[in-house]
């Protein structure tokens, strides 16, 4: 099976990304000067007490690896940890909260996908004027941090002409993707610019290659044109930046959950660090490292598929 | 592109067309509105209407006036001098992000260039680990780690930047130590240290600098964020992102001032800096083909 000479390597290298990610997370609570049991416990003055139970919890008392492999064959059987600060298991509190952000996620990764390669489309189809006024916009969009986004979207959709909530979860599917619809926007607005610039430029050096020349001068018609020569050739750089981008929806919905009030698992990131709840904040940073890093593969993967000739560059 | 040119072969080098010229309408106006941050943050003590802290509870929420050109916050505290006084963080914040990630990034980068092997592979391998995480994800695990504060987000996001540096090194100086004149140093019995740091590191430098400034403008977001979720500067002080969002609550009430002026100052620096940056790349990258 030729797929699997060129699949294989790369999902033993994800493994080892996530196990080295994973020791690094997890590690991280013995970088800090004082007791592991401390920064686990809500990093308040506790009684021995309740300092020997999390020892006991979190097998502290064992050498490194030991616990390392504890807490990760904790992993697997579901078993995150205890929260401190809301007495409850951690993976019943980010079950409660996961839809929520893989729902911003996908929201915003489609308007970024679709509009940040429409426009750069159109910019590199339509004349000189549009080229011109879509690559000053695009210049300007990318600029725009996901707060400042958020803030004049609230601004202008939900406080002046009060279509949309200014925050919160809604309930059913008309009222999530209302509270959604301005998150995924914030989110998007920047990513939507980078992707955007980058089509435009793959597809302007697509445009004008011979095999392009010679399908116009074959009489195909401009759609098939544009759909078969242009834009099918000029996706492996769009589909790398695709996976940049989302890394950052990734750890951008810590910002804009934040910003709006939504309860997925960037605000609950936010909160865990500003209330201490360290086995939150390790379990939800390695739940969004390992979305990142599977979502880069996967991504990685894609262009080779698209992209025969990436697979000798591979050295597969 | 990475191989040696060889004389008599190269193309004759483009003229350059005014048109082609990096330096539009668009980098100078990048450029004098980046000037104007600088004298605002080196001028603050002087330039300031009012005390940036000065709380005037009976003032609270005032629309932009006479007495105060950009309006009053929640305490009645005046926006202009905030977001001059702001400037200050906001500058040097980003400045010390880029100072680290170069100090570390740019040695290990040649490091990996010139040796190779082991020590390539190893510098490598790092590099795609701190990759593996996200940029903010690093600074909200430090925060977490270290506590909130100016001083964990700059250095977070320093360590957090130089992958990106050492990448752009290495793969600089990969290109230029393969070229003829480096040879020609080589065989007259130049040591490593010397070609390296005498003759490899002033070509790629320009390119580097270029990049610095581009990441100047990420930084300045990424610390703006932090402060805006409340892991960077601390309330009182007088940050960008922090001012966004103390403004929130009131823009809610339909007060929008404070949050809408210094988002606004965050993205139009943000976008100088990306201008100016993206421009000196081009400038420098031309003239290296030529």
């Amino acid at each position: 099976m030729p797929v699997l000479r060129w699949t294989i390597p790369r999902i033993i290298q994800l493994v080892l990304t996530l196990l080295v990610a994973s020791l690094v997370v997890y590690g991280s609570v013995f970088l800090v000067p004082g007791d592991p049991a401390t920064l686990l416990g809500g990093g308040k003055a506790l009684s021995p007490e309740a300092l020997a139970v999390i020892r006991e919890r979190y097998g502290l008392d064992d050498g490194f690896l030991t616990q390392y492999w504890h807490w990760l064959t904790g992993l697997f059987s579901g078993d995150l940890g205890q929260s401190a600060q809301y007495r409850q298991p951690v993976s019943a509190i980010i079950e409660s909260r996961v839809a929520t952000t893989v729902e911003l996620v996908l929201l915003a990764g489609l308007l970024v996908v679709v509009l940040g390669i429409g426009a750069g489309a159109i910019a590199a189809l339509r004349g000189k004027r549009v080229d011109d006024a879509i690559t000053f916009g695009v210049t300007i969009l990318a600029a725009v941090p996901s707060f400042v986004a958020a803030i004049v979207l609230i601004f202008l959709f939900s406080v002046q002409l009060e279509w949309l909530p200014s925050g919160g979860d809604g309930e059913g599917f008309v009222g999530t993707l209302s509270h959604l619809l301005l998150p995924a926007i914030a989110l998007a607005v920047s990513f939507m610019a980078v992707v955007a610039r980058i089509s435009r430029s793959a597809m302007r050096r697509e445009m004008v290659r011979e095999h392009v020349e010679l399908a116009r001068s074959r009489g195909l018609p401009n759609g098939l044109v544009v759909r078969r020569h242009i834009l099918w050739n000029a996706l492996p750089p769009i589909s790398t930046v695709v996976a940049m981008v989302l890394a950052g929806l990734i750890g951008g919905t810590t910002i804009v959950e934040s910003a709006f009030g939504l309860h997925g698992l960037g605000s609950l990131l936010v909160n865990s660090v500003q209330s201490k709840d360290f086995p939150i904040v390790q379990a939800v940073v390695l739940m969004m490292v390992a979305a990142f890093v599977v979502a880069n593969t996967l991504a990685d993967l894609l262009a080779l598929i698209i992209n025969p000739k990436a697979r000798k560059g591979a050295g597969l | 592109m990475n191989t040696a040119i060889l004389p008599g072969k190269k193309d004759p080098p483009r003229r350059r067309r005014p048109s082609d010229s990096p330096f539009t309408w668009g980098f100078w106006v990048a450029l004098g509105f980046i000037v104007l941050v600088v004298l605002a943050a080196a001028t603050a003590r002087w330039s300031a209407p009012h005390d940036p802290l000065q709380l005037d509870l009976l003032d609270t929420l005032a629309p932009p006036s006479g007495a105060h050109l950009l309006g009053t916050d929640e305490g009645g505290r005046d926006t202009l001098s905030r977001l001059l006084w702001g400037a200050q963080t906001g500058l040097f914040g980003p400045l010390a992000v880029v100072a680290i990630s170069l100090v570390a990034g740019v040695p290990l980068g040649l490091l990996a260039a010139g040796r190779g092997g082991i020590v390539d592979l190893a510098v490598s391998r790092m590099t795609d680990l701190v990759l593996a995480f996200p940029v903010l994800l690093l600074s909200i695990l430090a925060v977490a780690l270290y506590g909130a504060g100016f001083l964990t987000t700059v250095v977070a996001l320093g360590v957090a930047f130089v992958p990106s540096v050492i990448r752009l090194t290495r793969s600089l100086a990969s290109t230029e130590k393969n070229r003829e004149y480096i040879n020609a140093y080589r065989s007259l019995g130049f040591g490593p240290l010397r070609i390296y740091g005498l003759h490899i590191l002033p070509n790629i430098l320009g390119v580097i600098l270029a990049h610095a400034v581009v990441h100047f403008g990420y930084a300045l977001t990424d610390l703006a964020v932090l402060s805006f979720l409340g892991f960077g500067v601390q309330a009182p002080d007088s940050d960008w992102g922090l001012m966004v969002h103390e403004g929130q609550q009131a823009l809610l009430q339909g007060s929008p001032w404070q949050s809408m002026i210094s988002g606004g100052v965050i993205v139009a620096t943000v976008l100088a800096f990306n201008v100016v940056g993206l421009r000196l790349a081009d400038a420098v990258g031309k003239e290296d083909l030529v």
